[in-house]
């Protein structure tokens, strides 16, 4: 198993957790910054619970739930023969679940702070609720949907306990960098894999940074928060 | 035909408003901060609910308890002038003014006014490709009225469209107002507490006081009443007086303005014989004598009849009389009341210090 491999593996982890997360975050954001409803604050516990487990109680709740014996891990299995323990897949999952919630607070934070009379001012020109939604409010939080989602790669990349309980430590399929460091770690000698992963792992952090505070700054041009 | 009969309900504040106005032109909505006048613009336009009642445009009815009909903002095509203007900050001064006009392209009917010709006749041509957040605040007013006016509204809502601008600015949103108002006949809703602004834009006033409605009707008639007087404040009241000029001024010499009830002299710089003009004369500007003055610098002494006295909140009253056909208000002091010993149906002489041109142009209109 070589070095870029591992990268590799753990930057489509990452990329696919964002990706998987996404829609869901935005969906939840959406609802806990605009909607009112019976339940609200157990959604919004649902949500952050990741946040405060422990990541391997979070991996545990995965292997009960989505595991091939679990009830909806054998329906996965049973109808799309998708099975996720073990697997990249499930490797993927399990660091969706736990960047969740990073996502989420970006996004509710700046549709709290799009400024719904804008809004309603689009409404009065024709558009209706969805194409609002589409034409002002998505525009307007994108730098919160980009520091969401920069969030949540970033603690997909670190993603370690949740993985390891539910998707297991399996190299090239689940070996993300921190499973590998802690696997050179545990080995006799693998003293020189350590420093190698562990400098590999502070590169991929610089590199997501520059290329985060390049975008967000591209964005907040592009949507007239600050001047080109 | 614009006809309301509402009650609403936004926390400790209940709105009650009944009136019916026609649209062809300005209707000026007038009251103090806190009055309701913003509540209202938001009933009209979908914003805001109200707890009961109608709101109809014409043939469309837009909301009825009644009926169970609460037609959608985005639906009703009513145009919307906000304050701030609510300009979209992600988009230029361009794409703002086609949000509305793309997305009401299929649609017939309500004003229909080309894009090249209301950045002409709003002086947008070098703003469009500029962001909104460069713009001053009588560029995003102007922007605000182009990018509502080419969605096509069949209403078109002014909330305070003068507010926060300075004393220039204003005149010149005034004049784009008036402008707009010839060139594309929109009808329009402006809700003010200047009476400035009123005397200019409206044809009909809705007065609004604390949550209801005191008085509405042909703006003339309303600013005519004395008992509005304390609402619309002491040194602002006024009468209109619409007239014809007979003979421009030479060197010193005033023009001459016959109307319904006599002559005023006018200063008027160069309007042409004919033009309709009207005349503003604030109550406070017009004294009472029951005998003709002989010797004064005041020129124009008309011969009136009082019709009504209504006692102010101050030492002030107000008198209604009436000049041939024409009202004209008279503030004076309750001493100058008693020591005349005027009572309603007197003969007398109404003395008019100064009076202002409000404008000249309507003739040509």
């Amino acid at each position: 198993m070589n070095d870029w491999s591992i990268v590799a593996l753990s930057l489509e982890v990452a990329t696919g957790a964002t990706l998987l997360g996404f829609p869901f975050a935005l969906l939840a954001a959406w609802v806990l910054a605009r909607q009112d409803f019976f339940g609200k604050a157990l959604l919004d516990a649902l949500v952050n619970a990741p946040l405060v487990l422990p990541p391997v109680v979070v991996g545990y709740l995965l292997l009960v739930t989505l595991g091939t014996h679990a009830p909806i891990g054998a329906f996965l299995l049973n109808a799309f023969h998708l099975q996720l323990i073990f697997t990249t897949s499930g490797a993927i999952v399990a660091a969706a679940v736990m960047a969740l919630p990073l996502m989420v607070r970006g996004m509710r934070l700046s549709f709290d702070s799009v400024d719904d009379r804008l809004e309603i001012a689009a409404r009065t020109l024709g558009a209706g609720p969805i194409d609002v939604f589409l034409s002002v409010t998505l525009p307007l939080i994108l730098p919160g949907i980009a520091s969401g989602c920069l969030l949540g790669f970033a603690r997909a990349l670190g993603e370690f306990g949740a993985t390891i309980t539910f998707a297991s430590n399996i190299a090239g399929e689940t070996r993300t960098l921190p499973l590998a460091i802690y696997t050179a770690i545990n080995s006799a000698n693998g003293d020189a894999d350590v420093v190698r992963l562990v400098v590999m792992s502070l590169i991929l952090a610089i590199i997501a940074i520059g290329i985060a505070s390049l975008f967000e700054k591209r964005i907040r041009i592009l949507i007239g928060q600050r001047r080109a | 035909m614009l006809d309301v009969d509402i009650t609403c309900r936004a926390g400790a504040f209940r709105l009650s408003a009944r009136f019916e106005v026609p649209t062809r032109q300005t209707v000026a909505i007038f009251g103090h901060s806190g009055a309701g006048k913003t509540t209202l613009l938001h009933a009209l336009a979908g914003v805001l609910r109200p707890d009961a009642g109608r709101i109809m445009l014409d043939d469309t009815c837009f909301f009825s308890s009644a009926n169970q009909i609460d037609v959608a903002i985005e639906k009703r095509r009513i145009g919307y002038v906000f304050q701030e203007g609510r300009l979209f900050p992600h988009l230029s001064v361009a794409k703002n003014l086609d949000y509305g006009a793309r997305r009401q392209r299929t649609l017939s009917g309500g004003t229909s006014v080309s894009r090249p010709e209301l950045i002409e006749l709003l002086g947008l041509s070098g703003l469009l490709a500029r962001r909104t957040r460069d713009l001053s605040g009588g560029e995003r007013q102007r922007v605000a009225l182009a990018r509502a006016l080419l969605a096509r509204p069949r209403l078109l809502l002014l909330d305070e469209p003068l507010a926060g601008l300075d004393a220039k600015r204003k005149g010149e949103i005034l004049r784009y107002i008036e402008h707009l108002q010839k060139a594309t006949g929109v009808a329009m809703v402006v809700v003010t507490h200047a009476l400035e602004e009123v005397v200019r834009l409206s044809s009909h006033l809705v007065v609004l006081d604390a949550g209801t409605v005191r008085k509405s009707g042909e703006t003339g008639a309303v600013l005519a009443t004395p008992e509005m007087v304390s609402l619309f404040g002491q040194s602002e009241a006024s009468t209109l007086i619409s007239g014809t000029l007979l003979e421009p001024s030479h060197g010193h010499a005033l023009a001459r303005v016959a109307f319904d009830g006599g002559l005023l002299h006018v200063a008027c710089g160069d309007c042409p014989i004919g033009s309709e003009l009207r005349i503003r004369v604030r109550a406070s500007d017009v004294s009472i004598a029951t005998e003709e003055p002989q010797q004064t610098s005041i020129s124009n002494i008309l011969a009136a009849r009082i019709v009504r006295i209504v006692a102010g909140s101050g030492a002030d009253v107000q008198v209604l009389l009436q000049v041939g056909q024409t009202p004209l208000l008279a503030s004076i002091t309750q001493a100058s009341l008693v020591r005349l010993k005027l009572v309603a149906g007197m003969p007398v002489f109404a003395m008019v210090k100064s009076i202002a041109l409000i404008d000249s142009n309507l003739g040509d209109a």
